[in-house]
C-alpha cells in the first residue's frame, strides 16, 4: 500500500492541462521527488495532494483513503513553502510553537513537541536565539521544524531551498535527507533541480508537460532514462539515431559499424543515449565492447575533468568528459570507447 | 495523529458560534478556501504562504488598484470574494448598502491586540463591520535632490512664489491627488480649517486656493502616476499617500515623505467580511490571522505602514517607529482627522468646488 496515490489524475486550467493522467505512488517513509523544468505540473500535482486543487479525473488516495473530498485541513499532511515567513523578531521556539498557538493547544503541550521539533532538526539548544541570528541554512530547519512540529503522516515541500546560496543549498540538501531518515516522515519534494533531485530522492518522477515521463531510483534515472526528454533533463548526454536489431546490435548510420548494447525486448527505430563521462578516449584504447576512431575537434579544461569535442565516423559528433591526464592534440586522430552497459537504447514513441 | 489534526478541530470549536452548531460544522467542512481582495503592495506575500501551511486553507488573493476598481466589483454583489479591503470613509456607504456582513467576534480572539484608538471609530461604530489593517495618512511625497528647501508646508505646494522658490524655473512638477475629497480636503488644511468642515465659505476659499494652484500643477492622477513620477523625478512634489511615498524612495532614497506642519488626513483601511461570503468562517479565520501581533509587525516592517495592533510594537522595525511620518508624535498627531463620510446633499457642496476646480 502507498502513503500516496495518484491513480490517472488529470487537472485542467481552462485549455491548459497542467497534470495529465499522472499515476504514482509514493510509499511511506521514502523521499520522494517530483522533478521537471518550469510548467511541467510538478508544483499543481503537490497542490492536488495537499488538497489545495481539486483532480478533475482520477484518484487520489492517502492510505487507504479515497481523498479527493477530504479538505486540506483534514489531511495529515504538512507543507514547507519556499517564503519561509519566519518571525525575524521572535525566538526560535516561538516561530516553531506559532501554528500550535494558534490553534489554542496547551501549553505544556506546546513545550513538549517544539522541543521535539528542535531535536530533530538538530536545533536543540537554539530556541531562545532570534531567527535573525540565525544562518540561512539554520532558518531553513527551523522552517521544517515548524512543519514537523504538527508531527504529520507526509510532507510536502515546493522548492525550499530555492533562496540558499549554493554551497549552502548542498549542504541542506543532505541534512534534508538526514532528517528525514531520522523522524522517518514521508517527504514528497518538489525541484527544477536535477542534481537536488539525484542527490536526496530514494525515488524520483521526472515529469513534463503534465506527463510522468519515468519514474526511478536515482541510479536508474540517470543510467537508464527511457525517453529523451529525462536522458537530455538530467545530466549531459550524446543521442546517436539508429535501429536496434537482433543480437542487442545498434546501427547507427554514418558509424563504420554496428554498437553492442545491452540486451532489450524491443527492436526497431531508437536513440542511443551515452553520457559524455562514460565515453573513454585516448590512442591504442582496447577492451571495450565498442571502439571507434575519432578525431578531436575542440577540448576544455574544466579543473576535475577535460570536456573534449569529438567527430567519429561520417562526422558525427561526440561530447566526452575525461581525465586531465589523457594527452589531446586538437586535429589528432584518436580512440574512444565504451562498453555495453555504459549506454541505453530509447525506443522512439511511434505516431501511429 | 487524528486525522482531524489540531487546526481541524479548532475550525470546528470556533465555528460552532457562528451559525450554531451542527450547521456551522458541516459549514466548516466545506470551507477550505479564503477569497481576499485588497490594494496590491499590501502584504508581505511570504505571509500567504504561513497561513496556507499553518491553517491549510487555500488562499486565493486578488488585488486592485483604485477605489473605482473595487467599488465596480464588490457593490453589485456575487463578487465571490470572502474578505475585501475598504477604506473608512466608504464604509458606511457600504453598509448602507447592505453589502458588509456583522463580524462575529468569537471568532475573531486576536481583537484584543486592538489598541484603544482605533476602536469604535466614526466610521463604523461598535467595531460591527471593520477590523483596522494598517493606517497613513495623505501628505506630501517629494524629490530632495530635486527642491531647493525641504518641503514641510502645505503652503510649498499652493501658494505660487513658494512653489517656485522649491522647483525654480520648472514648470508642471507638482501633482494633487485625483480625488476630490483628499485634494479639497488638503487645501482646507492648509486653511487651517477641518478636513470635514462643510461650511460653504470655507469650501470657497479652498476652491480659491486650488485655482491658484492651478496653473503651476502638472495634473490630478494617482499613485501608479506619482510612485513612478516621485522616484524618476518627473514630479518633484506630489500629493502623495504614505505607503506609497515609501515605495517610491525604496526605488530613490532622495525621494521623501511630509506630513505638513497644518496636519493632514489620516487614512484606515479596513478589512470587512462581505455578506454573501463564500467561506465566511475562513474570511474570520483570515483577519484573525493578520491581527496576530508577529503577522501585523511582519507587514508593517515590509511594507512601512503603521498598524493599529498595539502588542505588534515590541516587534516593529526601529527604523519604522522612529520615524515621525509613519508613527507621528503626539503633537502632529493631534492634527491629523480622519475623513468623515457626508450625506448626498453635504457631498454636492464638495462636487460643486471640484467641478469648478478641474473644468
Amino acid at each position: 500500500m502507498f502513503e500516496v496515490e495518484l491513480i490517472d489524475v488529470t487537472k485542467r486550467f481552462g485549455t491548459v492541462t497542467a497534470v495529465d493522467h499522472v499515476s504514482l505512488g509514493v510509499k511511506k517513509n521514502e523521499f520522494y521527488s517530483f522533478l521537471g523544468p518550469s510548467g511541467c505540473g510538478k508544483t499543481t500535482t503537490l497542490r492536488i495532494i495537499a488538497g489545495f486543487e481539486d483532480p478533475d479525473e482520477g484518484t487520489l488516495k492517502l492510505g487507504e483513503t479515497v481523498a479527493n473530498d477530504i479538505p486540506p485541513y483534514k489531511r495529515n499532511v504538512g507543507i514547507v513553502f519556499q517564503h519561509l515567513a519566519l518571525f525575524p523578531h521572535m525566538s526560535v521556539f516561538d516561530n516553531i510553537a506559532f501554528g500550535l498557538k494558534m490553534a489554542n493547544v496547551r501549553k505544556e503541550e506546546i513545550r513538549k513537541k517544539v522541543n521535539q521539533s528542535l531535536e530533530l532538526v538538530g536545533l536543540p539548544d537554539l530556541g531562545n536565539r532570534r531567527i535573525h541570528q540565525l544562518s540561512g541554512g539554520q532558518q531553513q530547519r527551523v522552517g521544517i521544524a515548524r512543519a514537523m512540529v504538527k508531527e504529520p503522516g507526509v510532507l510536502l515541500l515546493d522548492e525550499p531551498l530555492g533562496p540558499l546560496d549554493l554551497k549552502i543549498r548542498q549542504h541542506m540538501q543532505l541534512e534534508l535527507k538526514r532528517i528525514q531518515k531520522q523522524v522517518g516522515t514521508t517527504f514528497i519534494y518538489v525541484t527544477h533541480d536535477q542534481g537536488e533531485a539525484l542527490t536526496m530522492s530514494d525515488n524520483i518522477a521526472v515529469m513534463n508537460a503534465g506527463k510522468v515521463e519515468q519514474i526511478g531510483t536515482p541510479r536508474v534515472i540517470y543510467d537508464r532514462p527511457k525517453t529523451q526528454f529525462v536522458a537530455n533533463f538530467i545530466g549531459e548526454t550524446n543521442f546517436l539515431d539508429g535501429n536496434l536489431g537482433a543480437s542487442a546490435e545498434f546501427v547507427c548510420k554514418g558509424l563504420p559499424h554496428p554498437i553492442q548494447t545491452e540486451a532489450e525486448e524491443w527492436m526497431g527505430e531508437g536513440v542511443l543515449s551515452i553520457r559524455p563521462e562514460r565515453v573513454s578516449i585516448g590512442p591504442g584504447l582496447k577492451g571495450l565492447d565498442n571502439l571507434f576512431e575519432a578525431k578531436v575537434e575542440d577540448f576544455v579544461y574544466q579543473g576535475s575533468h577535460v570536456s573534449v569535442s569529438v567527430r567519429v565516423g561520417d562526422n558525427l559528433p561526440l561530447k566526452i568528459r575525461t581525465n586531465p591526464t589523457v594527452p589531446l592534440k586538437i586535429g589528432e586522430k584518436t580512440h574512444i570507447g565504451w562498453n555495453k552497459i555504459d549506454a541505453t537504447v530509447i525506443r522512439l514513441e511511434r505516431n501511429d | 495523529m487524528a486525522a482531524t489534526g489540531v487546526v481541524g478541530a479548532a475550525v470546528g470549536a470556533i465555528a460552532g458560534n457562528y451559525y450554531g452548531t451542527q450547521t456551522a460544522r458541516v459549514q466548516a467542512e466545506r470551507e477550505s478556501e479564503v477569497r481576499v481582495y485588497t490594494w496590491s503592495e499590501y502584504i508581505y506575500e511570504g505571509l500567504i504562504d504561513l497561513f496556507k501551511s499553518t491553517t491549510k486553507i487555500n488562499v486565493i488573493y486578488d488585488t486592485y488598484e483604485s477605489t473605482d476598481e473595487m467599488r465596480a466589483k464588490v457593490t453589485p454583489g456575487h463578487s465571490g470574494y470572502d474578505v475585501v479591503m475598504i477604506t473608512d470613509y466608504m464604509i458606511p456607504e457600504f453598509v448602507n448598502l447592505g453589502l458588509l456582513a456583522e463580524l462575529d467576534t468569537t471568532l475573531l480572539p486576536n481583537l484584543t491586540h486592538l489598541d484603544d484608538k482605533f476602536r469604535n471609530p466614526d466610521f463604523d461604530p461598535g467595531n460591527r463591520h471593520t477590523v483596522p489593517y494598517v493606517w497613513g495618512t495623505t501628505g506630501i511625497g517629494w524629490n530632495s535632490a530635486k527642491v531647493t528647501d525641504p518641503v514641510t508646508n502645505w503652503a510649498d505646494a499652493f501658494e505660487p512664489e513658494r512653489i517656485q522658490k522649491h522647483v525654480g524655473a520648472n514648470q508642471k512638477v507638482v501633482t494633487m491627488l485625483d480625488d476630490m475629497r483628499e485634494t479639497i480636503g488638503a487645501a482646507m488644511k492648509y486653511l487651517g480649517y477641518s478636513l470635514n468642515d462643510l461650511d460653504e465659505g470655507h469650501l470657497n476659499e479652498a476652491k480659491q486656493v486650488l485655482l491658484a494652484q492651478k496653473p503651476y500643477l502638472a495634473k490630478y492622477t494617482g499613485a501608479l502616476e506619482y510612485i513612478p513620477g516621485l522616484s524618476g523625478g518627473r514630479f518633484m512634489m506630489s500629493h502623495a499617500y504614505s505607503g506609497d511615498v515609501f515605495v517610491a524612495q525604496a526605488d530613490n532614497p532622495d525621494v521623501k515623505y511630509t506630513i505638513p506642519e497644518q496636519g493632514c488626513t489620516l487614512w484606515v483601511d479596513n478589512m470587512v467580511v462581505l455578506k454573501d461570503a463564500p467561506h465566511p468562517v475562513a474570511a474570520h479565520a483570515w483577519i484573525n490571522f493578520i491581527m496576530d501581533p508577529a503577522v501585523m509587525a511582519t507587514i508593517s516592517n515590509d511594507r512601512f505602514y503603521a498598524n493599529p495592533n498595539k502588542d505588534s510594537l515590541p516587534l516593529l522595525s526601529k527604523s519604522l517607529l522612529d520615524d515621525p511620518t509613519i508613527y507621528p508624535p503626539e503633537d502632529v498627531y493631534k492634527k491629523l482627522e480622519i475623513m468623515k463620510p457626508v450625506t448626498s446633499a453635504d457631498l454636492e457642496k464638495y462636487q460643486k468646488v471640484w467641478l469648478d476646480v478641474v473644468a
